[in-house]
């Protein structure tokens, strides 16, 4: 049924060509800003990986802007999916004939994720390409760069979904939803390396978003995992600036991280939307 | 014994009207509700605003649920059996949207899914209703009358053993609505129709009990229509449009009983025979500006009834003035 409602999605979005214009055309501006700030601006010498070499830091800022062109707008449609549906009085047509209200928000999450990912791949690609990032490791590592890009898929699917389901109880979600993406584009590193931070980096980066955007520069820009860190600043828990043991930490967080979160929205979704229907607030905007 | 098709038992059901976030005000908009409808029977839900109709019928279809009490529908509780209720019900009502972007085939292929129906059957129904040529236009293309014809092809995917349906006929024309409710009258046998409708043909066609609700949401009566229709001595009004607003002792001369509605005034007569006479004075009377006659109308049941059991020590449904109409 998720499968359904994608299509459904993805049928209705694609009648709103000027809508899909301007998502690709602000993708393309930010790309240009950032190659703005990137021949500006240099970063703290050693935050990045060597390896990354002199043109690196604009390579990590493209990186970033094409991950998140991909799950920002999934994670704000999924947001606004519940008020929108029940303005367009479609959300009481939805729950009486079983589309739960999961399946719902689940459904316009990967509508606007494989949208996005057109889009932003179509707009990105030629950019990578020029830089030299789609190589023949790039084709190599690709089944490393799918399952990792899964994994990050899957926690935003849950964390949009989590958000979401303020918007069952509570109206006018919609700066708050900003707020949480504005925020967690910073934590995750999308403007700086998250491992130029000390020990902070380790809360940060065990965000799964965080440690599988880092990973997916490292294998973009040079082809195999890095060891992050700055020598003598992390010393948390053993944490060594290996390869092997950023590999394990990226395991790690995305394992127990998209786990954990999986564990939230579902509880989170079937309280509020049980909530809801008690307080009548469940087509009320 | 006869199953049960719907079972409400001590139904309460309060929403949030004002208060701050630490002292909240709540107000039961359902109170203590309770009565059952058999299988085979229809009914017909009648009362003011805020007597909880539409509240009843959402937490019938499974879109509110309830705080204190049990609600059954065909045979499942709306709580813990929501799934069951959903597969066996289907709700119509003139809210219900669909996406504006999407084909009538698209839209009802998407719900066909949802419940596990084919979609033959709703083209089909929209065929014999003359939509049929529309199955692939966009649903902004369509016509008030023809989303309400979407809404009961939807509705009918599910094959349903309960609809509940909040204004039968709305937004169609009156062949269509003469169509629609024999269609739906050639199913009486299989689905338990539960509409919400103050239309007295359409109360007629589809069903045979009437539950009127009193403001605060209890159950004011709920009975067979032709039994209810005989306890009441009245059979048709006269609706009068005077010229000017005048006092309200002027309409006693007519010795009839009346009630003011907005600026109409409306005479209750239980006879043709009382019909003719008042209408005859009516022609004669320089403060009127036009009337009508007809029979009388659910409103007017319900009114009655609230009138006689609300008002036990008012004069009965004659003479009541202007104030007392805001309660429509």
């Amino acid at each position: 049924m998720v499968w359904e409602v994608t299509l459904r999605n993805l049928k209705n979005d694609w009648k709103y060509k000027f809508k899909l214009l301007f998502n690709s055309m602000y993708t393309a501006i930010n790309l240009a800003l950032f190659t703005i700030i990137a021949e500006t601006l240099n970063p703290t010498e050693g935050a990045l990986p060597e390896d990354y070499g002199d043109d690196g830091f604009l390579k990590f800022l493209f990186l970033g802007t094409y991950l998140w062109a991909l799950f920002t707008r999934p994670f704000e449609d999924t947001v606004n999916c519940l008020p929108e549906e029940t303005q367009k009085g479609t959300l009481g047509l939805l729950i009486t004939n079983r589309v739960t209200v999961t399946k719902i928000l689940m459904g316009r999450f990967l509508a606007s994720f494989i949208i996005s990912t057109c889009l932003a791949t179509a707009v990105v690609m030629p950019f990578l390409g020029l830089l030299g990032m789609l190589t023949m490791q790039t084709l190599i590592m690709l089944p490393v760069i799918l399952l990792v890009f899964f994994s990050m898929m899957i926690f935003m699917l849950c964390i949009s979904l989590w958000v979401a389901s303020f918007s069952l109880l509570f109206k006018k979600t919609g700066v708050l939803a900003n707020v949480f993406i504005y925020g967690l584009k910073v934590a995750t590193g999308m403007y700086f390396p998250v491992f130029g931070m000390g020990n902070t980096a380790l809360l940060l980066g065990a965000i799964p978003i965080s440690s599988g955007i880092v990973l997916l520069r490292d294998i973009f820009i040079t082809g195999v995992p890095q060891g992050h860190g700055i020598e003598g600043k992390i010393t948390w828990m053993g944490w060594e600036t290996t390869p092997a043991q950023f590999i394990e930490f990226v395991v790690l967080s995305q394992v127990i991280g998209v786990l954990a979160l999986a564990f939230i929205a579902y509880l989170s979704i079937k309280g509020y939307t049980k909530k809801a229907k008690l307080m009548g607030t469940i087509e009320t905007y | 014994m006869q199953e049960n098709v719907i079972e409400v038992q001590d139904l309460v059901k309060q929403f949030k009207v004002g208060g701050g976030p630490l002292k909240p005000k709540y107000e039961k908009i359902i109170n203590g509700m309770s009565w059952h409808l058999k299988k085979g029977d229809h009914v017909a839900i009648i009362g003011q605003n805020g007597s909880g109709k539409t509240t009843l019928m959402k937490i019938l279809a499974g879109i509110y649920l309830p705080d204190e009490g049990t609600v059954r529908v065909a045979g499942h509780d709306v709580k813990r059996e929501l799934d069951e209720v959903l597969k066996k019900t289907s709700f119509v009502a003139p809210a219900l949207s669909f996406l504006k972007k999407l084909s009538l085939r698209d839209i009802l292929k998407f719900y066909g899914y949802s419940i596990g129906g084919e979609i033959e059957p709703a083209i089909k129904f929209l065929d014999d209703f003359g939509a049929g040529f529309m199955i692939d236009e966009l649903a902004e293309v369509l016509s008030e009358g023809q989303k309400a014809l979407l809404r009961f092809a939807i509705a009918l995917l599910k094959d349903p053993e309960v609809m509940l349906i909040d204004e039968v006929t709305a937004n169609l024309d009156v062949i269509k609505k003469e169509k629609l409710l024999n269609y739906l009258a050639s199913k009486k046998d299989r689905i338990s129709f539960i509409i919400i409708d103050h239309d007295v043909t359409t109360v007629d066609r589809l069903t045979n009990k009437l539950l009127m609700l009193k403001r605060g949401g209890t159950v004011m009566k709920l009975g067979d229509v032709n039994e209810i229709l005989e306890t009441i001595p009245y059979r048709y009004d006269v609706d009068v449009m005077p010229r000017r607003l005048i006092k309200k002792d002027y309409w006693d001369k007519y010795e009839q009983p009346w009630r003011g509605i907005g600026s109409h005034i409306q005479f209750i007569c239980q006879t043709k025979k009382e019909v003719s006479e008042l209408t005859t004075k009516l022609l004669d009377d320089k403060e009127v500006l036009s009337f009508t006659t007809s029979g009388l109308s659910i409103e007017d049941i319900y009114f009655f009834y609230l009138l006689n059991e609300d008002y036990a020590s008012s004069e009965g449904i004659g003479r009541i003035g202007f104030e007392e109409t805001t309660l429509f």
